[in-house]
């Protein structure tokens, strides 16, 4: 191991990483029934988490924070995208 | 450094069409999934009882830290450590092969269980989604068995450095992939 390379951002981010994927699993497990949360708002909380999860992954473990701007927009509108496409095909599903 | 560059692509041009290709590829099954799941949720949620989300939830650490790893390594060639570079590139393939011996695991389990790609339409997306996911793992594991040789061969050219930063964005859209599988298949209601 080598301290300079451990001060890294990257490191920080894999952290809260870990800590949010920590607090899904618990969020997830059983249902979430025990927590008081409707069963909506958990699985648009676990939707959000992955998806800021995933922006962080593609931002600051894929470089692209440094990338040229058009890069940075489709990867962001991506993520944006399918996050907000998903949660509206979960709110308006038909037998909900 | 390169890193600091406001216009850097990290790895090829080319590396980046797959990963966004792939990226759309996946955000239509994330999507399809959702929209399928709408119409019969008892059928998804009785079979989703029947995955451990233990297994996913640790297959996710797993590659998360295999992705840290993979940072770590593409900065130890940027100061031109290749040695250590190697090193970090093979702990990520050690969380890469843990993550395969889960899934095989895990299938197998399933398989034993006569819940198969055939048992249902929920069934069917697992298989088809985390099979397609697992076939990513496993060229992103040569991939990076190919840098860990390139790192612990020479110093670096720009070309290698290329060659390392495109193994590097394609590893971290496996675990990319996954990070949104997981709540999909394992834990949303």
């Amino acid at each position: 191991m080598n301290t300079e390379l451990i001060k890294h951002p990257a490191t920080l981010v894999w952290t809260l990483l870990m800590i949010a994927t920590a607090i899904s699993w618990w969020l997830g497990a059983d249902g979430g029934t025990v927590k008081s949360l409707t069963i909506p708002t958990l699985t648009i909380a676990l939707i959000v988490i992955a998806f800021i999860k995933v922006r962080f992954v593609i931002h600051y473990f894929m470089e692209i924070r440094h990338a040229p701007l058009a890069l940075r927009l489709v990867c962001d509108a991506w993520v944006i995208g399918v996050c907000v496409a998903i949660i509206g095909l979960y709110w308006f599903a038909p037998t909900s | 450094m390169v890193s600091s560059s406001k216009n850097h692509v990290p790895g090829e041009v080319g590396i980046w069409v797959l990963i966004l290709g792939d990226m759309v590829v996946f955000g239509l099954f994330f999507l399809v999934f959702v929209y399928y799941r709408g119409f019969d949720i008892e059928l998804y949620t009785q079979s989703q009882k029947a995955l451990n989300q233990n297994y996913g939830a640790f297959n996710t650490l797993l590659l998360l830290a295999s992705s840290w790893f993979v940072v770590m390594a593409v900065e130890s060639a940027r100061a031109d450590h290749g040695r250590r570079a190697a090193k970090y590139f093979g702990l990520a393939l050690l969380c890469g092969s843990g993550f395969s011996v889960v899934k095989v695991v895990e299938y197998s389990e399933k398989l034993a269980a006569g819940l198969t790609i055939t048992s249902n339409e929920f069934f069917m997306y697992y298989y088809i989604f985390t099979g397609l996911h697992f076939l990513h793992v496993v060229i992103g594991m040569g991939v990076l068995i190919f840098l860990i040789v390139k790192t612990r061969a020479h110093t670096f050219s720009r070309q290698d450095m290329v060659a390392v930063e495109s193994g590097a964005s394609f590893w971290h859209l496996v675990d990319l992939l996954w990070i949104v599988l997981f709540p999909l298949l394992y834990l949303m209601k």
